[in-house]
């Protein structure tokens, strides 16, 4: 991966939450590429920090978030160093976004081609004729009936709606789109139409794509690249199908095993504990209170990320012994006695 | 749709008809005898039966009930005890100096309120927030009729900028025509009363739009608003305070009835001849055919401005309809 095809280059980027119970350190170590054209795909369970560390890609931080180091390039400029009007011409125009819940993503009082069409005044001017004939030509793009441009949201379905959000998200030809959780809300038969012509769309049209989820299988079948995230840091990211053969870190064992096969005896197996408290002074390796391998060094030093072959990469001290692992992680009590010893 | 709006407009008319038939009861059980005040005691017997045949009371009240919804049909109110002129002529005018009052300063209330409770809201935690928010709690929990007093005192008395009360100042107009009302003297006469009423009036939309764009504030199409790269002034007129707006819009036109009912205070204590003034003096007259007609006109306000609430919630949400 040369740095001249990286469309976002997300380098040490932390994050904190000012709170009234302290700071709650959010994104710790960041760094991530997403290179022109590719589908890549961002794993972690709820509250890791998925969604922080794409509301500071896009720039819409609560009021209390606060980026304390690093920086994000688009293209050569670094998007936390603009001012708050330059940032706000490059949102959508450069990066849009499909949200998590369509459903709520649209104003319930507003027509849908009238918030397609203001996305794009806000760049650009554009004739009411033009506008129309646009939001036409997105709403075919995306399976929607043109004639439905002019509805309210609560007219749409839960599919058209988030396809109504995709049309939203491509309007300007944006370089990467950002889906947070795009079919979370909708039932497999439509969240797998919406991804086939998700892909099709991003093959056609060529623009970069971050799939943020927690279903890891969904990233599996459509990301050639995955990063997986535990508590505000990127544990190990590579090609996906090198992590889904030989993952090397604990926690990506431990979500792989997680997932229930279709037609396998094996029982899923979740890993016990939660992730560690924010605003705790988290030091050593966040994932080592649940981490069965992890060792005194594991809960003094950070692990730093290691470099393996072909863009893989591990935070892990342990890496070594991912192997050996892997094997006997599908036996539950391996999980159980690691939370045992902590607690005891 | 138009099946919704007949069952709303069927039930207007019933409230209507309910607060007709308890207000004319009510009147009639109240104790004392109100033609005490028209038919003196100190005449005659015989030429009190005759009044009292003449006034159609020697009728049962069932009848009396119907005579008086008829009578309401051609918007006859009677005759006032008082003056011995129609109700109808003797009200007209003071509601019209009682609309002059209370709708410009309502309007400017809920609109000033509006405003800077959205940008107040969308700023949170700023201190000119917590400087407003405390005071029009206060304000609002203040009585008004000391409100008008303090203005009163400071603004005319000390500083002698506003008349004390009137509408116009005396033997400006002897004629009390139309006028009246396009004359420099009547919005000086004006001034100070409607700017008592719009602060007053002003904390509940204030205070109503803060919390609820604080509430819209969260909301995920906001955040995609500036996501799409709208600035935040779009983000803020456009969509959080376009759709904080609605439970604001429905509250004005209800409390229409209230704030004409409540000019009650002010308009005595400025001694504008209005709705309110007259209503005061008409109880303390017992000049009950106008008191009657008075209270009429407030709930029938009231009833046509939630009418027109329900309306506004259809023009403003598109979700409703469908209801």
């Amino acid at each position: 991966m040369s740095d001249t095809t990286s469309v976002i280059d997300v380098r040490n980027l932390d994050v904190v939450y000012h709170t009234a119970n302290g700071p709650a350190k959010a994104l710790f170590n960041i760094d991530m590429t997403i290179s022109a054209g590719e589908r890549i795909g961002l794993v972690g369970e709820s509250g890791c920090g998925k969604s922080t560390l794409l509301k500071t890609i896009m720039g819409v931080l609560p009021p209390n978030g606060e980026v304390t180091c690093g920086a994000i390039h688009l293209g050569s400029t670094d998007l936390l160093k603009l001012s708050e009007d330059a940032r706000r011409k490059t949102r959508w125009a450069e990066i849009s976004m499909i949200t998590q819940s369509a459903l709520n993503a649209l104003n319930p009082v507003k027509r849908i081609d009238a918030q397609i069409i203001e996305a794009v005044r806000a760049h650009r001017e554009i004739s009411k004729a033009d506008g129309k004939a646009l939001v036409a030509k997105l709403f075919e793009m995306v399976g929607v009936s043109p004639e439905r441009a002019h509805d309210y949201p609560h007219q749409f379905s839960g599919g058209m709606r988030q396809r109504a959000v995709i049309a939203m998200a491509l309007a300007l030809e944006p370089k990467v789109i950002i889906a947070d959780e795009p079919t979370t809300a909708l039932d497999v038969i439509v969240q797998d139409q919406i991804f086939t012509r998700l892909r099709a769309l991003q093959i056609e049209r060529g623009f970069s794509m971050i799939l943020v989820t927690h279903d890891i299988a969904l990233v599996v079948e459509n990301c050639g690249r995955i990063c997986v995230m535990y508590a505000g840091m990127i544990v190990e990211t590579g090609e996906t199908h090198d992590i889904v053969r030989r993952p090397r870190h604990p926690y990506t064992i431990g979500l792989l095993n997680a997932v229930s096969v279709l037609g396998s005896t094996k029982e899923p197996i979740a890993i016990p504990g939660s992730p560690p408290n924010l605003f705790d002074k988290l030091e050593g390796c966040r994932f080592a209170p649940r981490c069965p391998l992890a060792s005194a060094l594991c809960h003094g030093q950070v692990p730093p990320a290691t470099p393996l072959d072909n863009g893989h990469s591990v935070r892990c001290h342990h890496w070594e012994q991912a192997d050996e692992f892997a094997r006997r992680a599908s036996d539950p009590n391996v999980w159980g006695t690691a939370v045992q010893s902590e607690t005891t | 749709m138009s099946a919704f709006w007949f069952r709303r407009l069927w039930q207007t008319v019933l409230t209507l008809l309910t607060m007709l038939t308890l207000m004319f009861f009510m009147f009639r059980m109240l104790p004392g005898d109100p033609m005490a005040t028209v038919i003196s005691p100190a005449l005659y017997p015989k030429a009190q039966e005759t009044l009292r045949i003449q006034f159609g009371l020697d009728k049962p009240l069932w009848e009396q009930y119907f005579v008086y919804l008829k009578n309401l049909a051609v918007f006859d109110f009677g005759l006032s005890f008082h003056t011995g002129r129609p109700v109808a002529d003797e009200i007209s005018g003071r509601l019209l100096n009682t609309i002059l009052l209370v709708f410009p300063s309502m309007i400017a209330a809920y609109g000033l309120g509006a405003l800077v409770g959205a940008i107040v809201g969308w700023r949170r935690g700023s201190k000119i927030e917590t400087v407003l928010v405390f005071l029009s709690t206060s304000l609002q929990s203040a009585p008004v009729f000391w409100l008008s007093m303090l203005a009163i005192l400071f603004f005319s008395i000390r500083l002698d900028l506003f008349p004390i009360g009137h509408i116009v100042s005396p033997g400006m107009f002897p004629e009390e025509n139309w006028r009246m009302y396009f004359s420099a003297d009547f919005l000086h006469h004006l001034a100070l009363p409607f700017m008592v009423n719009t602060l007053y009036q002003f904390c509940f939309p204030f205070l109503l739009m803060r919390s609820s764009i604080l509430a819209t504030v969260g909301e995920d199409y906001i955040e995609l608003a500036k996501m799409k790269g709208l600035t935040d002034r779009r983000v803020l007129y456009h969509h959080a305070m376009r759709n904080s707006l609605l439970p604001l819009a429905t509250t004005l036109p209800m409390t229409l009835g209230w704030a004409v009912a409540g000019s009650v205070v002010i308009e005595t204590v400025f001694s504008w001849p209005g709705l309110g003034l007259l209503m005061v003096e008409a109880v303390g007259r017992s000049d009950y055919p106008v008191v009657q007609a008075a209270f009429l006109l407030i709930a029938v306000l009231t009833v046509a401005g939630t009418l027109i609430a329900d309306l506004l919630y259809t023009l403003l949400d598109p979700r409703i309809v469908n209801e």
